[in-house]
């Protein structure tokens, strides 16, 4: 195993494992408040590990529930944009001729976007909701993987043992998923990972803008919103979260480079 | 004389270029005919005519191909779907390649089975069975993957693969083109003994008349597209009628003899 991979992969179950006992990692309830001026904004300390909000709520609590927004988010959004970009790509390099031709100028216009601009506009037009952010991450990304699959179905749809499934009678949905998709899965592996990171920034940067989760329910996010205003005595609000997506982030990044890495025979060649 | 495909004027065409030239021929049930010619002569083209499966560069193809009193090109990709595997199957030349990698083959072998028939698991795994026997492959082989196994057994797989539904007819591209001689011999013995006990009737392509001497019963000599011969085998082999078939037949190689050579 990778080494990068065998990092990447232990921080993230470490995370996944929190955000599942959530409930019993968290050392406060993270919504209770203590207003009293002793109570807010403490510094890190035995009692608060990441220190207290401006309105007294424990900091890492709140983060530990923040990772189930954040992995939960992540993770759907990816495989929201998984399933669309797998089966149009899917079918557009398999068939050819005009879908593929109506497919990838659906592709060309959703790369005209400004995605982030897009997700902005429709989450304003739907309300702000973290099902509402999973579900627009995910219809708005899946553009890349489309074009990745396509190109990978282009040269294997010529491959003998397509023809071969062919000659067998085999149904063209059933060899587009049972016989291609899994020889064309090695990038669409990296792919994905990589775009887990991605998703989880986005939904950072939503809720920062307070377009993503809505206070009072913790995200990474919305509690380096309510830290900006503090940044110059209470570094404690910014530094954890940001850390948190820092190494969320990197992580996935690292699995999907060593899966890169691993998966593709030319780059292990030249190491 | 009762015939279960017809091929009728079949002719081929990339672009300007023919294929396939007006070939005409008929397989027999229970008989074995032999497609012969060299690389590029047209005998893939006419297999896969009588699949439908020509390349899209194909443009233009004529002619007729009878099956079951219906002619292959005038049925709709639904039904040819229906035919290919079930009543009509194919195995390819390359046992490298034909086989999906990241399958295991037992479940390649009934992949036929789960296109065309409704069949519970238990029916599924008692085919399985009979068809690893009937190619002498012992049943465990059947959870392998492809890159696991020989170049001899994976063309076992592939003759259990079309083997699977029972067809009516069966196509072998080159089928033992790819092996070592003495693998070769136990394949064609294989194939030989299992048409012989399920009566099909088969297309088998080459390029060797060694192996049309042992297997076929008719023999149809393809030159640039064109059918330059055609017979019964033991005709075409002893009193050849064409200058062509006369070179291909010097090539078969012989202990002591000097091998001949196909004159460009």
């Amino acid at each position: 195993m990778n080494r990068r991979i065998t990092f990447g992969i232990t921080i993230i179950i470490i995370l996944a494992l929190v955000a599942i006992f959530a409930s019993f990692v968290a050392t406060h309830d993270p919504l209770e408040l203590d207003l009293s001026l002793e109570g807010r904004l403490q510094g890190p300390s035995p009692e608060h590990f990441f220190g207290t909000d401006n309105l007294g709520r424990d900091v890492f609590s709140r983060m530990v529930y923040g990772t189930r927004i954040s992995l939960s988010v992540g993770f759907i959004a990816v495989f929201i944009s998984m399933v669309i970009g797998l089966f149009l790509g899917g079918v557009s390099g398999y068939f050819g001729g005009w879908v593929d031709s109506l497919i990838m100028r659906i592709v060309e216009v959703m790369y005209c976007f400004p995605t982030f601009f897009l997700i902005m506009m429709v989450i304003t037009f739907l309300g702000a909701n973290i099902v509402n952010v999973m579900v627009v991450i995910g219809l708005t990304s899946w553009a890349g993987l489309c074009r990745l699959v396509r190109a990978e179905f282009l040269t294997l749809r010529e491959r003998d043992f397509v023809h071969s499934a062919k000659v067998q009678g085999v149904s063209d949905m059933r060899i587009i998923f049972r016989h291609i998709l899994p020889n064309a899965m090695a990038p669409v592996y990296v792919s994905a990972t990589l775009s887990v990171g991605g998703a989880i920034l986005v939904e950072s940067a939503l809720s920062f803008l307070g377009l993503g989760v809505q206070v009072p329910t913790p995200s990474w996010g919305n509690i380096l919103t309510a830290g900006k205003n503090y940044i110059d005595y209470a570094w404690w609000l910014t530094f954890f979260p940001g850390v948190a997506i820092l190494i969320t982030v990197l992580s996935f990044n690292l699995i999907g480079e060593g899966l890169r890495e691993k998966l593709d025979p030319k780059l292990s060649e030249s190491r | 004389m009762n015939k279960i495909l017809e091929v009728k004027n079949l002719t081929v065409m990339f672009g300007e270029t023919y294929v396939v030239d007006n070939v005409s021929f008929d397989l027999e049930p229970g008989k074995v005919l032999a497609l012969v010619g060299e690389s590029g002569s047209g005998k893939t083209m006419t297999a896969l005519a009588m699949l439908d499966l020509l390349p899209r560069s194909a443009d233009h193809k004529k002619g007729e191909i009878w099956f079951n009193e219906q002619n292959i090109f005038d049925l709709d990709p639904e039904c040819m779907r229906k035919i290919r595997g079930n009543k009509i199957a194919m195995m390819f030349q390359e046992p490298f390649t034909a086989l999906n990698p990241v399958m295991r083959v037992g479940k390649q072998i009934t992949e036929a089975i789960d296109a065309h028939q409704r069949r519970s698991h238990d029916e599924k795994e008692g085919r399985l069975n009979e068809l690893m026997e009937r190619v002498k492959l012992p049943r465990a082989i059947a959870m392998s993957y492809p890159h696991e196994l020989s170049g001899g057994m994976r063309q076992r797989i592939m003759l259990a693969m079309a083997l699977s539904c029972s067809p009516d007819i069966l196509i072998l591209d080159e089928p033992t083109t790819a092996l070592d001689v003495s693998i070769q011999k136990h394949v064609l013995d294989l194939i030989k003994q299992i048409q012989e006990t399920e009566q099909f009737a088969m297309l088998f392509i080459t390029h060797d008349f060694s192996v049309v001497n042992m297997i076929a019963d008719d023999v149809c000599v393809m030159k640039e597209g064109f059918v330059v011969e055609k017979g019964p085998k033991d005709e075409v082999l002893k009193t050849p009628k064409v200058q062509y078939t006369k070179h291909l037949i010097s090539c078969i190689p012989r202990l002591g003899d000097k091998r001949g050579r196909l004159p460009g």
